[in-house]
């Protein structure tokens, strides 16, 4: 394991930022750990790179346990959240500083910086301050400078926030290109759900300071165990009701949702049901769903790509995904349905645990 | 700048600048062609502020930066008492700063006597000099500095402490560097009070003479006519200075 946090604990005065977090990392892997902003994830990547001290718990990097350790004493390369780019070097220098303590010998350490500016398509901007970069283009540089010493673990902290959507894209893909690249165990910091998904091996979600759910990308987005990551993951309809005993849930309007198995819930708990707008379809073929519910438009916003209607049903409130830019209006009376494969449980017992 | 501003601030602060520059004029009209001799140990007096002023401007750097670096980072018990401390100089009218020193220095103390047991008087030298321009110009280098250091941003010495530097590597390659233009102007600050120390200089150490002393004995022999030659040298000397360290802190860092 290239990466333990274990039992992680952190208190600034009366408030507890991080309450005994506990995730891993293989060589390799890509980690992203999701969470609203002040749900402690900075600070559990600020106690991996040595700048906080935990107050309980155990940091272990490469097996070896590092939590007193000094973070020059560490291998962690950090993209912080705001510019970090040292302002009186150009961009080889602030590479070249990076390298420094690493690499004794002048030839090769110019070889490595060459490398990584190349590995991030900065080559032609070497001279250049970092005040004359773009964002985008300070975040390439901060990348290569945080991975030019060949770090055990990157940590990566927001890396894409305060970019603009075209450019955060590209970011992203570049970000998850290089960790190919290099194969460098990858920490990132997010409370981008779909920044999260795109580029993880696996997601660690979190909320005040406590792990929600720690799965896959698809785990966390089709199976999530507790409301919290029901309803910060993804956009979802949210049917409150009791389970009966075939594992459905009967909603307080007295609506029947029919749920094929995913999810937890014991005949007679209190849960929820969850769905994804993009698996509710507005249909005329009724037959095709194991759920049904005739509604009316109620709402309706264009996305371009697509759009979300808001559908008043029996049930409550529906929302369903649909192609931008239809002919779907407000108050139109359609159908709407979802498969029972596609519905996913939340019982209240599993709320607030991981 | 649009028009508009300019009248409006530069209207403003025209009041204050001219109020600063009409005593200049008047002095150098109304002295005019007055007191071009120079009275003797005028060039012994220029010679010592030269000396004792850089000095003085070292030492309150050299103690000072450091000081400043650790009140903007360290958080303790007393801070705050610490902090009024440091500043205490700069509301103290210089002779009581000169007083506190004589009874902390003077030769019929402890620490004096045995500083003049070695031979190295710390009253009525230039020692003492160096003792009083310190004391009482010190804290401009270090309330300038700590305001500078308070705005570099702490992740600039993070991303260099996990880059593998010690804490005093990352001081002087992004922590220093980062707080430059503050750290200058505090020096600058420093080095102007300091060559124009008069008050705690004349306590503590009224001869050897500098060039504020010598004016002072001038002004008392023979008016304002005494005071021409020696005032207009101050003000060369310190301008020059100053105007050079401005230069010399705009100066890109070089690096190997």
């Amino acid at each position: 394991m290239m990466l333990e946090v274990r039992g992680l604990t952190k208190s600034y005065g009366e408030e507890t930022a991080v309450d005994g977090l506990s995730f891993s990392a293989e060589r390799g892997e890509f980690v992203t750990l999701l969470g609203p902003s002040g749900c402690g994830k900075t600070t559990v990547l600020k106690t991996v790179a040595g700048i906080r001290t935990p107050d309980e718990g155990r940091v272990l990097l490469r097996g070896d346990d590092v939590t007193g350790a000094k973070p020059e004493e560490r291998q962690v390369g950090v993209v912080f959240q705001s510019s970090s780019l040292f302002p009186r070097m150009t961009v080889r220098q602030n590479v070249e500083y990076a390298v420094k303590p690493h690499i004794d010998d002048a030839d090769e350490r110019r070889k490595r910086v060459d490398e990584v500016l190349d590995l991030v398509e900065m080559s032609d901007k070497s001279t250049a301050s970092p005040g004359s970069l773009s964002g985008g283009e300070a975040r390439r540089v901060e990348l290569a400078r945080a991975l030019s010493y060949e770090p055990d673990v990157a940590l990566l902290d927001e890396p894409l926030t305060g970019l603009d959507r075209a450019l955060r894209n590209e970011l992203k893909n570049e970000i998850r290109r290089v960790h190919d690249e290099t194969g460098v165990t990858t920490v990132l910091v997010t409370h981008d759900q779909e920044e999260a998904i795109s580029v993880s091996d696996t997601v660690v979600v979190m909320n005040d300071g406590e792990k929600e759910q720690e799965g896959t990308p698809r785990e966390v987005y089709r199976q999530p165990r507790t409301r919290f990551v029901a309803e910060f993951v993804g956009e979802s309809t949210r049917f409150d009701g009791v389970v009966d005993r075939s594992g459905d849930v009967t909603t307080d309007e007295g609506a029947k949702v029919r749920v094929n198995g995913r999810g937890e819930g014991g005949e007679g708990d209190e849960a929820s049901v969850y769905v994804r707008p993009e698996n509710v379809a507005l249909v005329r073929d009724v037959d095709v769903y194991d759920n049904i519910f005739s509604g009316e438009v109620v709402e309706l916003t264009e996305m371009g790509s697509h759009a979300e209607a808001v559908v008043s049903t029996e049930a409550g409130d529906i929302l369903s995904e649909v192609r931008g830019f239809s002919d779907v209006r407000e108050g139109q009376k359609v159908v709407v349905g979802f498969d029972d494969s596609d519905a996913v449980v939340v019982a209240d017992a599993a709320d607030g645990e991981p | 700048m649009r028009r508009r501003e300019t009248v409006v601030f530069g209207g403003i602060g025209a009041v204050l600048f001219l109020y600063v520059v009409y005593p200049f004029a008047a002095f150098f009209i109304g002295t005019r062609g007055a007191g071009s001799d120079v009275g003797s140990g005028f060039r012994e007096a220029v010679v010592n502020s030269l000396v004792t002023a850089p000095v003085a401007t070292a030492i309150a750097t050299v103690f000072g930066v450091p000081l400043a670096y650790f009140l903007s980072r360290a958080e303790f018990r007393g801070k705050v008492v610490v902090e009024a401390l440091v500043v205490l100089p700069l509301v103290l009218p210089p002779v009581v700063g000169g007083a506190m020193l004589l009874m902390g220095f003077g030769r019929l103390t402890t620490v004096g006597s045995i500083a003049v047991s070695m031979g190295v008087p710390l009253t009525d030298s230039l020692v003492g000099v160096v003792l009083a321009q310190t004391f009482v110009a010190s804290p401009f280098v270090v309330v300038t500095s700590r305001a500078g250091f308070s705005s570099v941003d702490e992740d600039l010495e993070h991303a260099s402490r996990t880059m593998g530097h010690g804490p005093i590597a990352t001081f002087w390659n992004v922590s220093l560097p980062s707080a430059r233009t503050a750290v200058g102007a505090g020096v600058v600050l420093t080095f102007a009070r300091a060559i124009g120390e008069f008050g705690a200089t004349m306590m503590v150490a009224y001869n050897p003479r500098t060039m504020p002393t010598l004016i002072w004995v001038d002004f008392i022999a023979r008016g304002v006519d005494g005071v021409v030659a020696p005032a207009l040298v101050l003000i060369g000397v310190s301008l020059t200075v100053i105007v050079a360290v401005q230069r010399l802190e705009r100066i890109p860092r070089l690096r190997r």
